[in-house]
């Protein structure tokens, strides 16, 4: 008797039925196969899932989706010691007139019974999301800004090697014009000036590049149709042409070795392959001795096409290879050179789907090559 | 019959446009970040035979907030989301295919590549999209701001799933 009489004490009264819908909290108790819910519906619940308030066995996972997954989780805590609890990440819901509803759910087991808690989040969702779409807004804004930086660069530097590869070139004709005697004396001066005007712009080009040597990106996709796709055999004769001057200044000879009746169109864009094929004979004429060979050579692998670029100079030290075509990898203090041909050349390859590589050659020197695909039929059609 | 469809990919790259199109045929240029998740429902009917699709579109995956892979069991197929204009959502969204793999196993998905309504921008070239396809994936381009592909998206990716039932 004195037992009931203290347990009448510590009975705390039963709390009031409108408490969980002042609260705005659904609280839900799960029973034999389905729930019930403990006193008033919320009037969020009523508007999300009117069943709710009416009827009396309750299947909340079938009103919100998010909670069949989370009940997965929950029935663990359910299961356990009185007291757990855990509580889900916040989740979206849609109303029939499409307005969103942010909820989180808690499952809690107390004095042997399971409940299910679903109430607005805890955490100050809003200041979270907007902190979250601040950082993430400013991300893209810099991923822009970045962007519009790379494309400067890239810009740049196409217009360096544009002036570069024409320059070395008029160098080369008027030092062969001034070595070979076929300039009259009084035009020996003339030739000395454009010689020195050269010089001073390559000088400049040089400074250029080293003021801007910064991060250059993936250049811009190039989309090519069959019709419009570059000859390389072609690319690779009128490149081989106009750097003949300068390798006739390093007794060097460039020869170009292709079948003559085979197909080599490429899908890529006329001007950047020529520039990547300057960039590698430029290279190899830079690092052959005099009286060699610099072999071009085009050939069919794999139903691509490559090209290398062969000479008889030392070759790359080893330790050098795997960077070659990283930015700023000049194997070395070369003045002049900023270390951008070869990861320009990288660069446009790969974005028309191509690969580039070095490798030694057996019989001494270096090989460079490039393989570029062909220009597929349904190029553009991609869906 | 219904099915459970995650969304992924990195953050910003059009999960939730691309749903809201699919559902509700409107877009919106205001950005709103998802956290957590939302969830939404459409019926589809793949010739004769209907199908309740649960969109779950996702968290996007960025260094602010990791997706929680829990999120996508029970999931029938999912769309792997690509930003056509930002070339390192492909490395995300590559990431979160291997991921989700090792939960789901093999899942019909399909990958998209959104926004490609930002010709200007757009950094993938057929031939990176080729690649994608030459492993025997599904791969399409969608824009959530037109529409184009979005429809053909979600409704491959049903047909898939009631040609596995």
């Amino acid at each position: 008797m004195k037992r009931t009489m203290s347990s009448a004490r510590l009975q705390p009264p039963a709390l009031p039925q409108s408490l969980p819908a002042l609260l705005d909290v659904a609280v839900l108790e799960a029973g034999n196969g389905a729930f019930r819910l403990l006193g008033k519906a919320p009037r969020w619940l009523r508007t999300l899932w009117p069943e709710a308030a009416a009827a009396e066995a309750l299947h909340p996972e079938s009103a919100f989706s998010y909670l069949a997954y989370f009940m997965e989780e929950a029935r663990a805590v359910w299961a356990g010691e009185d007291g757990e609890m855990l509580r889900s990440d916040p989740w979206t819901e849609l109303d029939r007139e499409g307005h969103e509803w942010t909820l989180q759910a808690t499952a809690m087991r107390l004095e042997g019974r399971r409940l299910l808690l679903i109430s607005f989040p805890m955490t100050d969702f809003e200041t979270v999301r907007r902190l979250l779409q601040e950082a993430r807004n400013q991300g893209l804004q810099h991923h822009r800004l970045l962007k519009e930086i790379d494309k400067r660069e890239v810009l740049l530097h196409c217009i360096v090697h544009d002036l570069s590869t024409p320059l070395a070139g008029i160098k080369g004709s008027l030092t062969l014009l001034r070595d070979d005697g076929q300039v009259r004396p009084e035009g020996e001066g003339l030739v000395r000036i454009g010689l020195n005007q050269v010089e001073k712009m390559q000088r400049l080009i040089r400074e250029i590049l080293a003021t801007f040597s910064a991060e250059v990106q993936p250049l811009l996709p190039t989309l090519v149709s069959r019709d419009d796709a570059p000859d390389l055999l072609r690319a690779l004769q009128d490149v081989a042409a106009s750097m003949r001057p300068v390798a006739m200044l390093k007794d060097v000879r460039l020869r170009v070795a292709a079948d003559p009746g085979g197909t080599w169109k490429v899908a890529a864009e006329t001007t950047r392959l020529e520039r990547v094929l300057f960039n590698l004979v430029e290279n190899a004429l830079r690092h052959t001795r005099p009286g060699t060979e610099i072999l071009l050579r085009l050939e069919e692998v794999d139903g691509c096409v490559r090209v290398s670029v062969e000479d008889e100079g030392e070759g790359v030290p080893e330790e050098l290879a795997p960077s070659l075509f990283e930015k700023f990898a000049t194997g070395g203090p070369r003045p002049g050179k900023a270390g951008l041909g070869l990861y320009f050349c990288r660069l446009t390859v790969e974005d028309w789907g191509g690969m580039i590589g070095y490798e030694p050659r057996p019989e001494g020197g270096a090989r460079f090559w490039f393989r570029l695909p062909r220009p597929s039929a349904g190029a553009g059609d991609v869906s | 019959m219904m099915k459970k469809i995650c969304m992924l990919g990195a953050s910003a790259v059009g999960k939730t446009s691309l749903v809201k199109r699919f559902v509700e045929g409107i877009f919106s240029e205001r950005y709103l970040t998802t956290v957590g998740v939302k969830i939404d429902k459409k019926s589809v009917r793949v010739g004769e035979r209907s199908l309740d699709l649960v969109l779950w579109d996702l968290n996007g995956e960025d260094r602010f907030q990791k997706l929680s892979m829990s999120y996508v069991r029970g999931a029938a197929g999912y769309l792997l989301v690509v930003d056509g204009t930002r070339r390192e959502t492909l490395d995300t969204a590559m990431v979160l295919h291997h991921k989700v793999r090792a939960v789901l196993g093999e899942t019909p998905f399909v990958m998209v590549f959104n926004k490609a309504d930002l010709e200007e921008e757009w950094v993938f070239s057929d031939e990176d999209l080729r690649m994608q396809a030459a492993r025997g994936w599904t791969v399409l381009k969608t824009s959530a701001k037109t529409g184009t592909g979005v429809d053909e998206v979600f409704m491959q990716l049903s047909a898939r799933l009631l040609e596995l039932e």
